[in-house]
């Protein structure tokens, strides 16, 4: 009876969250608004992240490579087929002659993340620890170089520009809260939870007969399906993308959301995406000269940075499970922690 | 196009791979740590060559070779000291942080253009020129400075008390510790030395091509590491290897590839490591029958 | 109950402490008990065995004094001092060596490095045996091998290369995990051989061994442990007597195979 109900609360605790973000965002100037629209965007990609990473126990440095083909395709077939031979005349003609409704983009990306995240996963999936590590990598290196270059379907090393912005706060908030429905289901799956006993006790697991590749090409797939949608997200958030912006330093962010929320645990990747977005936005915001609340401090440029990768190395230094500990709330741990 | 021209350019650039490849090993073996990090310390002893670059040249280097072991050693000593026990995967995250870190901090202090060190920059002319091949100075630093700096490793590590000590630990660290052999000791000379081959890496960089941006260390250094997965992680003679033969082409290719294949380079070296890893996780260089320890 | 005190060992005179004390060890990997509060001695020269079936905790005791296992209680003291909390490294270097389970030699290394890494701790003067062991003379392969890579060595070879080199430590007590394992049984009579000689010159010996019955024959105290436990003491007169050793390892109301 109660394990029920902390199943249940395991995904109404991370969703509430995000909808308070969202409600919260409701009552702040506009500016400010984007940039919780930004931090829930930022909250659906950590998830996409945790789904192969925390169930499989498996660390991906390529998932943002996911999050680069969705953020390229929506963005490339939602510019109007009227300008787009004009902004980007090396495309594929089918490509080029067609283009769609903001919705239909984010399933497309997330139909290609998904796609992707399969044929790359059919060849990583044998993959552990170190070696899994820089193949994916090798992955987000490889996706980069062939958007960067190849303009017959992309604009290459140019900025993709007048996307039609269409993801505002709702918008995040309904994403984010997706994602973090479908992690909730997964992972309480038949195949997440094979997952999750495999990531434990490797030998074990396949010593009573559980396909691990099989079940982590499932996780990569899905999650590749999940970056890829938040890359749509992202894209009509901003309006326009660079290969830049989907490559190292946005690995490097999420990667450090994740570790400070805690890598095995949805309410983990929640919170880590909630706290440490919001101090990127406001630490940048400090290096901007502007001011935060009472704080009037005048950052260099670049303390952004070295501020959350230093929490980020402490983190995985001292508290490798991260801020939650990697496990999702519970109220019944809770209270015998209390009683005890 | 010059065959023997682009094959000595190629035989210097591979040089200094070797060198980056060389300090990434050591510790990879004696900890079993991949220190995405080591590209700042190359970043470090490069601003350092900024900065002193009204000093004479030969101290400028000195404190440039100082800067990146005491870097190195500080960075062991604060960060990856607790990480001794700790998975690979997860080393590989705490380095790419303590790498971003640094990062920022070149940046906060440099800026984000790049400042210039132009020291060693009279090293940039010719030294022979015969034909159309032109061999600068530089070139035949590289392959200078590579040769002693790994001549002088290899006979560290076979010819010395210590150096024996850190084959023995990156065999077997336990069964080292057993036999009393200070695992502190081993992992700072390792330290140590990744840093002075930084430094070195830094000085003929930066002779190449003066200008030093946050990002300097760092591109060389992912190479680097694609390098040694490929050629063999577990040996330091493979890794050398694979660091060197990733500079020799991505020198050759640079130069002999046309410009629309060029760019698609990193996917094709890329495309390698991920073969590599699946099809033969020792290393392309590994002899023969050699076994995936668990390292990987 | 005082049926309880009278069954304790009985504390010996306020001598030389001994060279071996273990004193309610406990060793637990990650909540899990591996040795439970065993309290042992091993006087200054004696050979000592440690037997009883897989699992039992004898190579963890080892381990332990080495440093290198997991201790959640009790002491461990040698020649009075205590090892609790020291590096590994450390306790290598105060002149105790352990060969262990495996040998560990360093295949790649030739004989003789792995023999060079024998003496690394000695470096510490004054707590070392001060007798010099011929490792030359009690290990022929030594010499013939020298610059041969150690994995080239058979299984025998490596076992006598892994106690030289142990030896070169000049240690006062040695540790060894199952020294006969996977050896030829004319291999594993020379591996003893050696074993008793070295005692002669004055080295402790704790050794954990497979092998029950020559154990207990040759060593001057046997304790058999089981679960974690010991169970038993057995001296060399009763090597003879294997319904007691079958007792002793699989607790009473086994059944004898005959």
């Amino acid at each position: 009876m109660s394990a029920a109900r902390d199943k249940a609360l395991q995904l109404l605790a991370p969703a509430l969250l995000i909808v308070v973000i969202g409600l919260l965002g409701t009552t702040v100037s506009e500016s400010t608004q984007t940039e919780f629209t930004g931090v829930l965007v930022n909250i659906a990609i950590v998830i996409a992240l945790y789904v192969f990473i925390g169930n499989s126990g498996v660390i991906s440095f390529g998932q943002i490579a996911f999050v680069a083909i969705g953020a390229f395709s929506a963005g490339v077939m939602t510019i109007s087929s009227e300008i787009k031979p004009t902004l980007l005349p090396e495309l594929f003609p089918f490509i080029a002659d067609h283009s769609i409704s903001s919705f239909e983009s984010l399933l497309l990306a997330a139909g290609l993340g998904a796609l992707v995240a399969f044929v790359a996963g059919i060849a990583l999936m044998r993959l552990n620890g170190l070696a899994a590590g820089i193949a994916t990598f090798a992955v987000l290196e490889i996706v980069h170089n062939i958007l960067r270059f190849w303009e017959k379907i992309g604009p290459g090393a140019k900025s993709l520009a007048l996307i039609p912005e269409t993801t505002g706060l709702w918008e995040a908030t309904l994403g984010a809260l997706f994602c973090a429905v479908i992690a909730f289901l997964y992972q309480h799956s038949r195949s997440g939870r094979l997952l999750r006993a495999s990531r434990e006790d490797a030998p074990a697991a396949r010593s009573i007969g559980v396909n691990i590749h099989l079940h982590r090409l499932v996780a990569f797939s899905l999650s590749g399906a999940l970056a890829g949608l938040a890359g749509g997200l992202l894209v009509h958030q901003i309006g326009s993308i660079t290969t830049e912006q989907v490559y190292l330093q946005l690995t490097f962010i999420t990667l450090a959301m994740l570790v400070v929320g805690g890598m095995g645990s949805l309410w983990g990747a929640v919170v880590g995406g909630a706290l440490v977005s919001f101090l990127n936005v406001y630490l940048l915001k400090l290096e901007a000269g502007n001011a935060v609340g009472p704080l009037h401090i005048d950052l260099p440029n670049g303390s952004t940075l070295l501020i959350i990768g230093a929490v980020m190395a402490a983190i995985v230094i001292l508290r490798p499970s991260g801020l939650t500990g990697s496990r999702e709330v519970s109220p019944r741990r809770w209270l015998a922690s209390r009683r005890g | 196009m010059n065959w023997v021209q682009t094959l000595v350019d190629a035989i210097g650039l591979g040089s200094v791979y070797a060198l980056v490849a060389i300090g990434l090993a050591l510790i990879f073996g004696v900890m079993r740590l991949v220190n995405f990090a080591h590209g700042e310390l190359i970043t470090a002893a490069g601003y350092t060559l900024v900065v002193a670059h009204a000093l004479p040249v030969p101290f400028a280097i000195a404190l440039s070779v100082v800067v990146a072991v005491a870097l190195a050693w500080l960075m062991e000593r604060v960060a990856f000291r607790r990480l001794r026990d700790a998975q690979p995967a997860t080393t590989l995250v705490a380095t790419f942080a303590v790498a971003f870190a640094l990062e920022a901090i070149w940046l906060i202090a440099f800026g984000a253009r790049g400042e210039s060190a132009d020291l060693l920059s009279s090293l940039n002319k010719p030294a022979i020129q015969s034909g159309d091949v032109t061999i600068r100075w530089v070139t035949i630093a590289m392959l200078g400075v590579g040769g002693i700096l790994l001549g002088a490793t290899t006979l560290l590590l076979n010819r010395t008390k210590i150096g024996l000590q850190m084959r023995a630990a990156a065999a077997d660290f336990r069964a080292a510790r057993l036999l009393g052999v200070r695992a502190d000791r081993v992992i700072s000379v390792a330290f140590v030395i990744s840093g002075v081959m930084a430094a070195a890496v830094a000085v003929l960089l930066t002779a190449q091509q003066p200008l030093v941006t946050p990002t300097f260390g760092l591109e060389i250094t992912i190479l680097a590491l694609v390098g040694i997965v490929v050629g063999g992680m577990d040996r330091l003679t493979t890794a050398t290897m694979g660091g060197f033969a990733i500079g020799f082409l991505n020198s050759l290719f640079g130069n002999v590839l046309p410009d629309d294949l060029r760019v698609y380079l990193p996917s094709a070296v890329f495309l390698v490591v991920i073969i590599v890893l699946l099809v033969r996780p020792v290393g392309i260089f590994a002899p023969r029958g050699s076994s995936a320890a668990e390292r990987l | 109950m005082p049926e309880a005190a009278a069954a304790a060992t009985p504390t010996p005179p306020a001598a030389a402490p001994p060279m071996l004390a273990v004193d309610r060890l406990a060793v637990a990997f990650a909540g899990v008990p591996a040795v439970r509060e065993i309290s042992f001695e091993v006087a200054a020269g004696e050979m000592v065995g440690l037997i009883g079936p897989n699992g039992a905790g004898k190579s963890t005791t080892l381990l332990a004094v080495m440093g290198a296992a997991p201790v959640v209680g009790g002491e461990i003291r040698v020649e009075g001092a205590s090892l609790r909390g020291r590096r590994t490294e450390d306790i290598a270097r105060s002149g105790i060596a352990l060969v262990p389970e495996g040998r560990h030699i360093f295949a790649k290394l030739t004989v003789e490095e792995n023999l060079e890494l024998g003496e690394v701790s000695r470096a510490n003067g004054g707590e070392q045996l001060e007798a010099e062991i011929d490792v030359r003379e009690l290990f022929p392969v030594v010499a013939e091998f020298r610059h041969r890579a150690a994995g080239a060595l058979s299984g025998g070879q490596q076992q006598q290369l892994a106690i030289a080199r142990a030896l070169l430590a000049r240690p006062r007590l040695l540790l060894l995990d199952e020294p006969s394992l996977g050896l030829a049984p004319s291999v594993v009579e020379d591996v003893w051989a050696t074993l008793r000689a070295i005692r002669e010159r004055g080295v402790t010996i704790l050794l954990v061994e497979q092998r029950a019955q020559i154990t207990v024959q040759l060593a001057d105290r046997s304790y058999v442990m089981n679960n974690g436990e010991i169970r038993a003491q057995l001296g060399p007169e009763e090597a003879g007597d294997m319904e007691k050793i079958t007792t002793a390892y699989f607790g009473a109301g086994a059944e004898e195979k005959r």
